[in-house]
Parts: structure tokens; sequence; C-alpha cells
């Protein structure tokens, strides 16, 4: 107690803005790291054993085995690395249908009541009926996945959009921008997109937990993808088979997995709006 | 010549704010405007620069009615130079969003070359102030309209922005059109003065 009192303790507080960039750069490199093993995991180690089948977690296999003797820490992480790619298409899409439509709604009130309509059509119905609905229209599969998850995200980032483009376009500046002569498509791209970018980025980012779960959710419910690649919702759907014979392991670290991927994922949307929406604005 | 004619205005749902306006501002003329708060001297400035249409009359510059297609002849400095920069740029971008730089008229409207890499954020109003006058008096503009252009800064930058920008009318035959509830400003400035009141009758 006496060194603590003559030697106060050197620990330094770290500020908001440090805090938030800490753990941005934590949750992106564990991500990576997730991404990054599933991809570097080879055909040989996904093979069937026989010989070590229905293996509870051990050193050897932290995740245990299922009933064909395969490891399942790989089949989790290559099961994850597909729903990245899965949410990558379907979120880069997502945003961009947003962007385009958000934009539209600052050309005319009709073309604004339009898409605002469309967002309440969209927002209206269950999201995983249309998404079974379209994804199956589509031809299923990886495809059909993409697709459904693409044309059914993007109505919250378009409405957040539209209301800030609305507002951008009665700005004083817009207007004296018109006076220069500057045309319609000059002035989204200068005056508007650079405002934007903090919402897309953010708006992407956060679009991925929701694509990944409903990715895995039409997945498992068999509307997804085909039942030999390793998705989640595939490991999912088949362990429930296996939970009542006391395999827990089959169903309990994949879907952990999963959960915790969704989570950082929401983690680092949430530390880069941060980061980027109130103080940081303009030299963005 | 810049001629407004039976100008009529009203905000949706609401009293007429401006009735039967007519006015003329000849080039190389400056016209003061002196009036109230709230009058409505604002909204006249935003019509006779083209960026609300009238409800009712018509504006024209030497015989070619509103809209205008391009660069606007009229242009508008606000009162608020805050409100017509975008944030997001840096002073160069801004300037040059109305055209080419033109070096003299930055150094005689005193702007510091080193303003031009900086955020709107990191400038004092009357530094952004040079910035707005220095953007609306491109080569193209006939007529500039001063909505209360000087009523945020002290007297001895009023006095510099004012002389620069009288010089510029002669050298360039630009009309004035300059708004203001300083009457003593515009008496000074001014070829003649016009009372809001007067111009026209709510």
């Amino acid at each position: 107690m006496i060194g603590r009192t003559s030697f106060p303790m050197k620990v330094k507080k770290w500020n908001l803005r440090q805090r938030t960039l800490a753990v941005t750069i934590l949750s992106f490199t564990l991500l990576a790291g997730m991404i990054g093993s599933g991809i570097l995991i080879g055909p040989e180690k996904m093979g069937v054993d026989f010989l070590s089948k229905y293996l509870p977690p051990s050193f050897t296999h932290p995740f245990g085995t299922d009933w064909l003797g395969r490891d399942m820490l790989t089949r989790t992480l290559k099961g994850l690395t597909l729903s990245f790619s899965v949410g990558l298409l379907a979120s880069t899409v997502s945003t961009f249908i947003a962007l385009i439509l958000s934009l539209l709604c600052s050309v005319n009130k009709k073309l604004d009541a339009v898409v605002t309509w469309f967002i309440d059509l969209f927002l209206s119905v269950p999201h995983i009926v249309i998404l079974i609905l379209i994804s199956f229209a589509a031809g299923g599969g990886f495809k059909g996945v993409v697709i459904g998850l693409a044309l059914t995200h993007w109505p919250s980032l378009t409405r957040l959009l539209r209301a800030e483009v609305l507002q951008l376009k009665n700005t004083d500046y817009v207007a004296v921008s018109k006076a220069f002569g500057k045309s319609r498509m000059w002035i989204a791209r200068h005056h508007l997109l650079p405002h934007l970018v903090p919402q897309l980025i953010v708006g992407f980012i956060l679009l991925f937990p929701h694509a990944i779960l409903h990715e895995a959710a039409i997945t498992f419910l068999g509307f997804g993808l085909s039942s030999e690649v390793p998705a989640i919702g595939i490991i999912l759907s088949e362990s429930m088979r296996y939970l009542a014979t006391g395999m827990w392991w089959l169903a309990f670290f994949p879907g952990l997995a999963l959960l915790v991927m969704v989570s950082i994922f929401d983690l680092l949307g949430r530390s880069i709006r941060k980061l980027i929406d109130p103080f940081h604005g303009q030299k963005l | 010549m810049l001629e407004a004619r039976e100008v009529s205005y009203r905000y949706r749902n609401h009293p007429w704010l401006l009735q039967h306006v007519n006015l003329q501002i000849h080039p190389g003329e400056v016209v003061g405007l002196y009036g109230k708060s709230g009058a409505g001297k604002t909204t006249l400035a935003t019509i006779l620069a083209g960026l609300k249409q009238p409800k009712q009359g018509f504006i024209q510059i030497d015989g070619h009615s509103y809209p205008m297609e391009g660069f606007h002849p009229v242009q508008l400095v606000w009162q608020l130079p805050e409100k017509v920069v975008n944030p997001k740029w840096r002073m160069k971008k801004i300037l040059t969003e109305a055209g080419p730089l033109d070096s003299d008229l930055l150094a005689m409207l005193g702007i510091n070359k080193t303003w031009l890499n900086r955020y709107p954020s990191e400038l004092s109003g009357g530094e952004l102030q040079r910035f707005c006058l220095a953007r609306a008096l491109g080569p193209k503009t006939k007529y500039l309209i001063a909505d209360e252009m000087t009523t945020m800064l002290d007297a001895i930058t009023q006095a510099q922005i004012w002389h620069t920008v009288l010089e510029l009318v002669q050298q360039r035959n630009i009309g004035i059109l300059a708004i203001s509830h300083d009457s003593s400003l515009l008496e000074r400035v001014c070829d003649r003065v016009i009372n809001f009141d007067t111009l026209h009758s709510v």
C-alpha cells in the first residue's frame, strides 16, 4: 500500500478515440485471422477419417469430429469463409443499390415517392420470406443466395441515405452550385457523395452480420446452398440429427463461431461509425 | 439591365410576402435596399439570383427571361458564409467550383494564399465571406446581390471589402444591389437607396 501511494501507478488511461481505434484494429485482425485461416485450409484437411468419428472436443480436434470423422474446426472455418464471401458479395450489391436509389430520390418528388413505396413494400414483408422466394426463383445455390440477399438488404440503408440526400439537396451550397451552372450529376458526385461515404462504409459493414445470419438461416431451412458445401447453415442442420444422441459439439461450436463472427462484425461497424461520423467527418 | 416586374412571392400557406415588386438595376450602378428584419429582403434576393421562382411576375436581364442556363449572371453573396460552403471541401475547391482562380482578385480581397488549403471550419466568418465574394465575382458575373454582406464584420474589414467591391464595379461595369438594415452604410456606398416598404404594397 505504501509503495502505491508514494509511486502512483503510471497507468495511462486511454481516451475514447484510442479505445475505439484499438477495438477496430483488434476486431479487424480477428476477422482477418478467421477468414485467412479458412482460405488457407486445403482440401487434404477436410478428408473423411472413419477411425476418428464421433470424437468429442480434444486437443487434436478442438471442435470434435462428426459422423464421417471430419474435423469440425476446419469445417467451421471453411463455413465461415464461405459465409464471409456470400456476405461480402451481397452487402456490396445491397449498398450499391441503396446508393443508387437514394440518389434517385433527389431527382424529383415522383421518383422519391416510388422509391419510398418500394422501401415500405420490402420492409412490410418478413425478410426471410422474400429472401426464400427470390433465392428459390433465382435457382438456389450460391448464386440464388447472393441474389436473394442482395435484393432484400437494401431498404433500411436506403431510407437512411435518402434522408441524408434530401437534407443535403436543400442546403445553400447546393443552391449556389446550381447558380454556378453545375449539372445534377456533378453536384451528386462532388457535393452529395462525400457526405454519404461515412454512411455507406458503416452501412456496408453493418449489413454483413445480417446477410451472414440470413444466409445461414435459409441454408439451414434447406433453400440455400447445396448440402455438399461446408456452410454453417448446412453444418447446423445436419448436426440436428445427432444432437439427440448427445453429440452437442457438432452444433455448439459452429453456432458459437457464427455468433462470434457476427458480433465482431457488429462491433467493427459500430466502432468505425464512432470514428468517422461525428468528429472526423470533414477529413474523410 | 436587371429588371424585376410585378414580382410577387408567398411561402406555402402564408400571406403574400412580396407583392408587385418593381425594380431596375443598371450595369455599373450600386443600388441600396433598406428594410426591417423579416420584411422579405432575403427572399427578394434569392428570387433575383434565380434560386427561387416568383409566384407571379417575371425577371429579365437585357430582355432575357429567367430561368437561365449555365453560370448565372446574377450572383448572390449570402449573409452567413458558413452555410454556403461545403464543409467537406478545401477552400481551393470551393473557389474553383465557380471557375479558375483569379489571383489579382484574391489579392484585392485580401485572401491569403495559405488559406486555400484549409477547410471552412478553420477560417473565420470574415475570411470565409471574402472567399464567397471572390467566388461570386467570376468573369461572367454581371450583377451582384450583396445580402447583408458585411453585417457580421468589424468596421475596418467592412470598409476594406466595400472599397474593393466598388473598385471592381467600376472596372467591370457590374450592377450591385446592396441589401442591409444599416442605412448609414447604404447612404455611404450606394448611388441610390430604396426603402423596401415603398417597393411593394402588401
